[in-house]
């Protein structure tokens, strides 16, 4: 955008600033100028990945690095194809079990925060406990979720749930209480109901606030949910990495990193992507005048 | 006041004074001469334990306690291990000397790639093994048909071989993961066998709980080998200097094995009052002490001589790790064991 704005600045003539005021296609040497500054902008991070991938090769083929401790890249991208349909299949257990307590959590921080904010009794007695919850360090008590729950995806579920409900707790009543005064006296003069308050103006307000507490939460869930699969577990990305790791498959266990952290970028994608469907204003409001 | 000639009394104190502090001097100077060329001496050699310490890891405690490894020239530092301490990687990476591990991760690691001399064990019978709950009426390995039982992540493998050697047709069995240190869920009878435990640690932990259990020694079920292996890099071992270092280092710790020999009640008061790790209970160290004795001497040591490397043992090993795919290919152990060091250390016949 930079780019952009500087060719504008410095390049466009009267004539074709005109044309842009009239909404027509920009000329030819823009477009030019636009796409090679594209193509620069993924050359330039891939040649220093290509740069940094055949060092690493090199060092791994140099026997510098013991095998057990740092494999190479083709010895991963060989894991990739090897081990694939494994990977996948525990990838994928993963995943239902991180977004079940993405979408679990953040639904109960969302509706405790609501519960709070209108319900003084309820924030007296339940919001501490549920600050205090948050100091449990919880994977040390995923023995006891375990002979509680089975040891299916359930106490992985609530562990995730556990760790990402309290970001989206804080947030979302810190959200709600943000509205803007005057247009709560406005609602309070118009007799709006409580059920009208939320829905008008309290929610829109505490959009920013939840998109935080999701952005957050998006890597957390994985994170939690691969956690709680190395204390117990017989599936997922967790147990593959505990089990390729005692055998010292190093690739594999790389290959099963990489993967974990592939889908839970995507999730991250996913919340950035719905945050500009759902609010493009905020994205608008963060860009520095000069883009 | 001086009467010319003939010194005063405080004169000649004052001068013998002088005399004494060079003399002590000296003295001072050449003790702490000898004294650092005494610590120059001493050669440093690294090792890292096959668990916490405990008295499993007795003979390289007591050894470092009562200066055996002093006395044969050598600064010894322990690295006791545990949960995310890993022996082979790191003797892989040379940021220690000496590893004790058991074999199948060993040769987990020769199998990926890592070079290493195995030459000495302290174990000639595995005490891996299965507990079950005496209410379970598991009597024998087949009695585990329709029962549930718990397995640890990385111990699945070897648990499915474990069924396949059995005959044990593993859709009659319901099994569960559990965590790597958990008792719990056997304890409350969420599950009727865990998979594995040491014979002599879970199993008293789990009595003393109040429920009684029946030990399965996997080394009874064609699954043996000789945990707690002493094993360093093959780069390590073809150098003669540091060869001759494993010699003095095995000779310190087999002395201090004696001891135990002599004492296993004493040996685990040692490690329980030595404030080596939290948490260690007296009664399970001794029971412990008492236990694994049995498991570290048998006919083999008789005829060979303590801590000495059965090469049939670590055949069958390798092919229960091949078969139970830890590792991807069969793994001849002729090679990765030596028995150089003990020959040379002579250990007892016992």
């Amino acid at each position: 955008m930079a780019f952009e704005s500087g060719i504008l600045e410095q390049g466009l003539g009267a004539a074709d600033e005109a044309a842009l005021h009239r909404n027509e296609p920009p000329p030819g040497w823009l477009l030019e100028a636009i796409g090679a500054h594209r193509v620069r902008a993924v050359l330039a991070p891939l040649a220093v990945l290509v740069v940094v991938l055949v060092g690493w090769q090199s060092l791994c083929e140099s026997g510098a690095v013991s095998p057990l401790i740092l494999p190479s890249p083709l010895a991963i991208a060989e894991a990739f194809i090897k081990d694939g349909p494994n990977l996948l299949a525990a990838a994928t257990v993963t995943t239902i079990e991180a977004l079940t307590g993405f979408v679990l959590g953040n639904i109960l921080g969302f509706v405790l925060a609501v519960a709070f904010l209108y319900s003084e009794l309820s924030r007296r007695t339940v919001y501490p406990l549920a600050m205090a919850a948050q100091a449990v360090p919880i994977v040390a008590v995923t023995p006891a979720l375990i002979l509680w729950f089975g040891n299916g995806m359930a106490p992985k579920i609530f562990v995730t749930m556990f760790l990402v409900f309290f970001p989206m707790l804080v947030n979302a009543l810190r959200g709600l209480r943000n509205a803007d005064t005057e247009v709560m006296e406005l609602l309070y003069t118009l007799s709006a109901t409580p059920l009208q308050q939320l829905r008008m103006v309290r929610m829109p307000a505490s959009v920013p606030f939840v998109f935080n507490a999701l952005k957050i939460s998006a890597c957390a869930c994985f994170v939690a949910a691969i956690v709680a699969e190395w204390v117990a577990a017989d599936r997922g990305i967790g147990y593959l990495i505990v089990l390729y790791g005692s055998q010292y498959r190093m690739p594999q266990v790389w290959a099963a990193v990489l993967i974990g952290t592939a889908i839970s970028m995507a999730v991250y994608g996913l919340v950035v992507f719905a945050e500009a469907r759902v609010a493009p204003w905020l994205n608008r409001r963060k860009r520095p005048i000069s883009d | 006041m001086s009467t010319g000639l003939f010194p005063t009394d405080a004169t000649q104190r004052r001068k013998l004074r002088v005399r004494l502090a060079a003399v002590a001097f000296a003295a001072t100077a050449l003790a702490g001469l000898a004294g650092s060329a005494g610590a120059e001496e001493l050669t440093k050699l690294s090792v890292v334990l096959g668990y916490v310490p405990n008295v499993e890891s007795f003979g390289a405690e007591y050894a470092l306690k009562q200066g055996y490894f002093k006395d044969e020239g050598l600064d010894v530092t322990v690295i006791p291990a545990g949960q995310g301490v890993d022996q082979v990687q790191m003797v892989s990476a040379g940021t220690v000397d000496i590893g004790i591990s058991n074999p199948e991760q060993i040769l987990a690691g020769v199998a990926q790639g890592a070079k290493f001399k195995v030459f000495a064990s302290e174990f000639q019978k595995t005490p891996m093994a299965m507990t079950c709950r005496k209410d379970s009426g598991i009597e024998k390995a087949s009695d585990i048909a329709g029962k549930r039982v718990g397995v640890k992540t990385p111990a699945k493998p070897f648990f499915d071989l474990f069924m396949s050697k059995n005959s044990i047709d593993p859709a009659s069995v319901t099994t569960t993961s559990i965590g790597p240190n958990d008792i719990s869920v056997l304890i409350s009878g969420q599950i009727d066998c865990e998979v594995t435990t040491f014979a002599f640690n879970e199993p008293r932990l789990i009595e003393a709980a109040g429920v009684p259990v029946n030990v399965f020694s996997f080394g009874d079920y064609g699954l043996n080998s000789q945990v707690d292996s002493y094993f360093v890099s093959d780069a390590f071992f073809a150098d003669p200097a540091k060869k001759e270092l494993l010699v003095k280092y095995l000779r310190a710790e087999q002395k201090a094995w004696m001891e135990f020999f002599k004492d296993p009640a004493g040996a685990a008061k040692f490690m329980v009052e030595g404030g080596f790790t939290d948490g260690l209970d007296l009664d399970q160290q001794t029971y412990q002490a008492e236990k694994q004795a049995l498991y570290m001497k048998d006919a083999f040591t008789a005829e060979k001589g303590f801590m000495w490397v059965n090469l049939d043992t670590w055949k069958e090993t390798a092919q229960n790790a091949l078969a139970s795919k830890v590792t991807d290919k069969l793994i001849d152990p002729t090679d990765l064991l030596s028995t150089e060091i003990l020959e040379k250390v002579a250990p007892p016949k016992m």
